[in-house]
């Protein structure tokens, strides 16, 4: 299965690693995007890109041939998207927590953010994953990507907005205002959309939030895992 | 002992099936497949990979089902194309094929990577076809495979390494128990290395037998117009037509037209002949 995870690695140009950091910090400081949706197109470019090789080229017949079970590979892009979330979630942080150490970003995300957006990854990872394991079809990245539009207008119109309105009406006689003497309007599109991540949670799951959130988070995705495994073993890989 | 058995398959591909079709290669022999495209060789050789799944019926290979790790680690598979990263180089293929085999062999693995000038820095994408065909058969060599299966490895190739890759094959034979299953619709690959022949047409197996026998038995005859009637007719596989007589593929006993007056004149069939007859036997043959 190691083998397996490092093809994925192999497959990436090793400039992309290199460079990725400072795309981020270029992003994040520059032009004000915002962690949680940086962190979920970044997932979508790493998930997405073993498969588009696998697609493109027709990989997944060659390695059907050799002494791997098709379980194995399911195992193996199961663990490199866990990896993929974990390394996404730790470096938001770190670059968050140097953001606003050096570069006056007002918002810190704390332990719950961190926690919420791990889950929010997870379960995103968890029901991308069955669909690109059933088809290998282009069809399947165009369903990968909508569902992050989806997503966001989710997050932004039912979830968000409600959340950020309530605060707003909270702090009405209060306003939040920044250095400047700007009242903060809460946006998607800029890093204020951080600080409604936990509170997006609590509101969608009032009970032991930061518990059961991350555990429904990790038995969507083994769930995810053993229909991943059902639909690609008995999938034909060619046909007419 | 047969290596590979069809028992009984079924399997639906769109407009294309098997049905009920049963096919099996002997331990230590080359099988040819052969048969017209469309025919359905690379269809059969994916039920046999493990590719994809029979409707009914089952496939064993070496008495394993086709997904067993014994099996992939017996096995050798050489696609018709080379199915691997393009952005890969063979460094980075050996890298992550190697590690999954239990006898990979290394200096076999350097061997055919000299025998075969294969760069081992350069990217697939810029190797040519023959190239990425030799870059399949090194990774199918280099575990000394007890079961080679070769689909459409000549295909497009040009005739000096057709020869090479036949010559190959040939070398291979001399281990013990070494089985080889080859399909092609390059007929004359097969003249030299082959043992076995079926014959497959639109998913049906038409014609299936020892090399030898084959050669044997089936002679294409050729005679006047005047000596061809309905009797005569049916005593053939298939019978072309021309303005001066006919030529046609006669399965058995050449002794029968040893009493006839009329010129006519006999050679021992190739496959290509073999082939060409039985799958226009299929067609209404039709008398002038």
């Amino acid at each position: 299965m190691i083998t397996l995870m490092k093809r994925d690695f192999l497959l990436v140009n090793k400039w992309f690693y290199i460079t990725m950091p400072f795309i981020l910090l270029a992003l994040f400081y520059l032009f004000g995007f915002s962690i949680t949706w940086m962190a979920f197109f970044i997932l979508v470019t790493g998930l997405l890109t073993p498969f588009v090789y696998d697609e493109v080229n027709k990989t997944y017949i060659f390695f059907d041939s050799l002494p791997v079970k098709r379980k194995t590979i399911v195992q193996a892009r199961y663990m490199n998207n866990l990896f993929l979330v974990m390394t996404i979630t730790f470096i938001m942080f770190v670059l968050n927590a140097l953001a606003h150490r050096y570069l006056n970003i007002d918002y810190a995300l704390i332990i719950k953010d961190i926690i919420v957006l791990f889950s929010y990854l997870l379960f995103f990872v968890a029901i991308s994953l069955p669909h690109l394991f059933r088809y290998h079809r282009y069809l399947s990245f165009v369903y990968t990507f909508g569902q992050i539009v989806i997503l966001f207008f989710i997050f932004n119109f039912i979830i968000i907005n409600p959340v950020i309105n309530e605060s707003i009406e909270q702090y009405k006689e209060n306003p939040v205002i920044n250095e400047e003497g700007e009242t903060i309007i809460f946006s998607l599109t800029n890093q204020t959309f951080d600080s409604g991540l936990h509170l997006s949670a609590e509101m969608l799951m009032p009970w032991m939030t930061y518990i059961v959130l991350p555990l429904l988070a990790i038995t969507t995705f083994i769930l995810s895992y053993y229909l991943s495994v059902f639909t690609f073993n008995r999938r034909d890989l060619t046909g007419r | 002992m047969n290596v590979i058995l069809l028992d009984n398959i079924t399997k639906k591909l769109g407009d294309f099936y098997f049905k009920q079709l049963f096919f099996s290669v002997k331990k230590g022999y080359v099988t040819g497949l052969v048969g017209p495209n469309g025919s359905g060789k690379t269809s059969l050789i994916s039920l046999i990979t493990g590719h994809i799944q029979p409707d009914h019926g089952q496939v064993t290979i070496f008495d394993h089902k086709p997904h067993d790790l014994y099996v992939k680690q017996n096995v050798g598979i050489v696609l018709d194309q080379l199915y691997m990263y393009d952005d890969f180089t063979i460094h980075k293929m050996h890298q992550v094929i190697a590690p999954l085999y239990e006898q990979w062999n290394e200096e076999k693995f350097n061997f055919y990577l000299n025998k075969f000038k294969l760069p081992t820095h350069k990217k697939i994408k810029t190797f040519s076809k023959g190239m990425k065909m030799k870059c399949s058969l090194l990774f199918a060599l280099s575990h000394e495979p007890k079961l080679l299966i070769l689909d459409e490895p000549t295909a497009g190739l040009d005739p000096i390494f057709r020869k090479e890759l036949l010559y190959i094959i040939q070398d291979l034979m001399v281990r013990e128990e070494q089985t080889v299953l080859f399909s092609t619709h390059i007929t004359t690959d097969l003249d030299q290395i082959a043992d076995y022949i079926t014959i497959l047409d639109k998913g049906a197996i038409k014609l299936e037998g020892d090399m030898n026998d084959l050669k044997e038995n089936f002679h294409i005859v050729r005679g006047p117009k005047q000596m061809m009637d309905q009797d005569v007719h049916k005593l053939f596989v298939h019978v072309e037509h021309s303005p001066t007589g006919f030529t046609g593929l006669y399965q058995g006993d050449l002794a029968l037209f040893e009493n006839l007056d009329e010129k006519i004149s006999f050679e021992q069939a190739k496959i290509e002949d073999i082939l060409y007859y039985v799958i226009k036997a299929n067609a209404k043959d039709v008398m002038p």
